[in-house]
């Protein structure tokens, strides 16, 4: 948790910061993190890591006190929940800190905890984050794991294809590992219905000026010619994402 | 009151800290984080005369101290520029220097053409770091002649000031400077990112999708200082440094080798206000050498 200023007053449900932990040079850039919660009243931000490598063994070695540099919040963020579609959140590994804002948001707004269905799925129980959370908002989330350490046994995609098929009018909200995400994106065109998938992409500035982060996206229709004439549009997820619509994005 | 001002060949900077081609976009994102017009200047993305979406992902990959980019030269075109995003950047009282890159000296030629009827530039830098597909995609900047000649080629067309921005990925950059420069560039800027690549030693395949890229932050710097130092100290037109440049003594490094100004890159991904950071870290540092004008410091190292 961190004490934020105005990052915390302004975060919505779906955009992130960047955290730089130290001065040095290694590692380089900053890393995104989406945003777990934040409180307009006391400025506190939350945010919610698993280690990976350098960056986030370094953050974890931080002592209650000691500054970072944050930056954000950053990224379009989810669309609102629309409380008359039936609305499945579908949260895979650390894709479900952003989830729980969007569904705290929604709850905070008015909507009823039972519209929502969370799934929460990891490899195995020991990589689940936090789920104890999402029953205090009073939702019933299901939970899973890859290989049946906890909850069903079966992928956060094979549990969002079973909570579909009983399902016409629903929204899908889906944030994990891009692999996941492509499964989302094909399962929902199947289905011919929309969601929002929250990417990941590495992040050298997080604010839109160097392209880095760009993922490749289906070319609008009225763009002219282009000088290495390829069959992709790229979009930057730090800017124009992190959240994109289903269907938009090539998977590769 | 210290002067921070400088003169890029007839162009006055209120300050000598500009942010770097690709690392700046064309500064809708930064504006909307402090105030643009307390930069000295900013240098566009490098634009092509027809719009370029760029290489396929991944583009970018984190090295010890720097990073690595195959963005592609991704952006808008020389005529979208013009039209909306040129009408941005003259609202704001820095010095706009648009930089461009082609594949052909026909198509610097075109965009020269161009700018020349544009209000509110106020250099065009040419990146020569582009392979030119009429010479087996050779960079231009790779030989003292191909250099040359789309220098003058720009240069008899344009209307602004030229900047030549060379490429470190050469046998001798002073040779390439001295051509840029018999064939009329105004000043020069260096240096361009220098080529390299990583291996996923587990997939046993490059990181980057194009295979190579450019290397640029810290890891750089002490390449772009010495290389900055032998080119100021050869032309007599003024050099603009870069090279990972991410704080102020960095930049009084590349001032006192005999930079003019400087540009900085990365450093702006890892802290949007570096380079407001670097501007008052200048000033602090004249204040402490008691210097009165920035101009003081260039190329004041000791040679011996
Ligand atoms: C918009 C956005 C929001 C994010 N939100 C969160 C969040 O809320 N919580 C969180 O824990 N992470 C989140 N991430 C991912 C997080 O940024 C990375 O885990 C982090 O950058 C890793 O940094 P590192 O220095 O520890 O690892 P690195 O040194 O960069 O990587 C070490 C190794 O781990 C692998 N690796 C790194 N990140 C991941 C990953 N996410 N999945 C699988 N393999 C990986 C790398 O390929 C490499 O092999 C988010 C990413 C984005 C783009
Ligand atoms: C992501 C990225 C994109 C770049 N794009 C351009 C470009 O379009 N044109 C150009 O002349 N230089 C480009 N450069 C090079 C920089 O302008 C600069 O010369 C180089 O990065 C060294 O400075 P630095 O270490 O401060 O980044 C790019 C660099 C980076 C990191
Ligand atoms: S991370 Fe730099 S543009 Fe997105």
């Amino acid at each position: 948790m961190f004490d934020a200023g105005d990052i915390a007053t302004a975060a919505k449900p779906g955009q992130f910061i960047q955290v730089k932990t130290s001065d040095d040079c290694f590692p380089l850039w900053p890393r995104p993190f989406s945003i777990h919660d934040a409180d307009p009243v006391t400025a506190h931000l939350t945010i919610m890591f698993r280690i990976y490598g350098s960056g986030t063994a370094q953050m974890a070695a931080r002592r209650p006190g000691e500054l970072m540099h944050l930056f954000g919040p950053l990224g379009n963020g989810f669309p609102a929940v629309d409380g008359n579609l039936d609305v499945i959140l579908a949260a895979g590994g650390i894709g479900l800190p952003p989830l729980y804002f969007l569904a705290k948001d929604a709850v905070e707004k008015g909507l009823s905890p039972h519209k929502m269905t969370f799934i929460a799925g990891a490899k195995s129980k020991l990589e689940l984050l936090n789920e104890a959370r999402l029953f205090e908002l009073g939702l019933r989330p299901v939970i899973c794991t890859d290989d049946g350490t906890a909850g069903r046994r079966g992928t956060v995609v094979d549990v969002l294809e079973q909570e579909l098929a009983p399902r016409q009018k629903v929204t899908v909200y889906a944030c994990g590992p891009n692999a996941m995400l492509r499964e989302v994106d094909l399962l929902l065109a199947r289905g011919n219905l929309s969601g929002f998938l929250s990417l990941e992409a590495l992040m050298p500035c997080g604010y839109g000026i160097c392209s880095g982060c760009a993922v490749r996206v289906h070319p609008p229709a009225d763009r002219g010619p282009t000088d290495d004439r390829c069959d992709y549009h790229l979009k930057r997820v730090c800017i124009e994402g992190p959240v994109f619509s289903a269907g938009e994005v090539m998977w590769d | 009151m210290i002067d921070l001002s400088v003169n890029i060949a007839g162009v006055r900077l209120k300050n000598p800290v500009l942010t770097a081609s690709g690392c700046f976009s064309y500064g809708e994102e930064a504006s909307e984080i402090y105030d643009i017009s307390r930069l000295g200047g900013i240098v566009t993305k490098s634009l092509t005369y027809l719009p370029r979406e760029g290489h396929p992902p991944p583009k970018v990959v984190e090295t010890d101290s720097g990073m690595l980019n195959a963005i592609g030269l991704s952006n808008v075109g020389i005529d979208k520029f013009i039209f909306e995003k040129l009408p941005f950047l003259r609202q704001f009282d820095t010095a706009c220097i648009v930089s461009i890159a082609g594949s052909r000296v026909e198509e610097y030629v075109k965009m020269t053409e161009r700018l020349a009827e544009c209000d509110g530039i106020a250099a065009i830098e040419a990146n020569i770091s582009c392979p030119n597909v009429d010479e087996g995609g050779l960079e231009f900047g790779a030989y003292r002649e191909p250099a040359g000649r789309v220098i003058a080629e720009i240069k008899r067309r344009a209307k602004q000031p030229v900047i030549a921005k060379l490429s470190p990925n050469v046998t001798d950059i002073v040779e390439i400077a001295k051509s840029v420069v018999a064939n009329g560039a105004d000043a020069i800027s260096l240096i361009n990112t220098l080529v390299g690549t990583v291996i996923d030693i587990e997939k046993r395949s490059f990181k980057l999708s194009n295979k190579c890229g450019g290397l640029s932050g810290p890891a750089i710097r002490p390449v772009a200082l010495a290389m900055v130092y032998k080119v100021a100290n050869t032309v007599k037109v003024p050099v603009i440094g870069m090279g990972g440049i991410m704080t102020a003594s960095d930049a009084v490094q590349f001032m006192l080798a005999g930079a003019s100004a400087v540009e900085v890159g990365t450093a702006c991904f890892i802290d949007p206000m570096a380079p407001l950071k670097i501007i008052d870290g200048l000033r602090d540092y004249l204040a402490r050498h008691h210097e009165k004008s920035v101009k003081d410091i260039i190329g004041k190292v000791r040679r011996s």
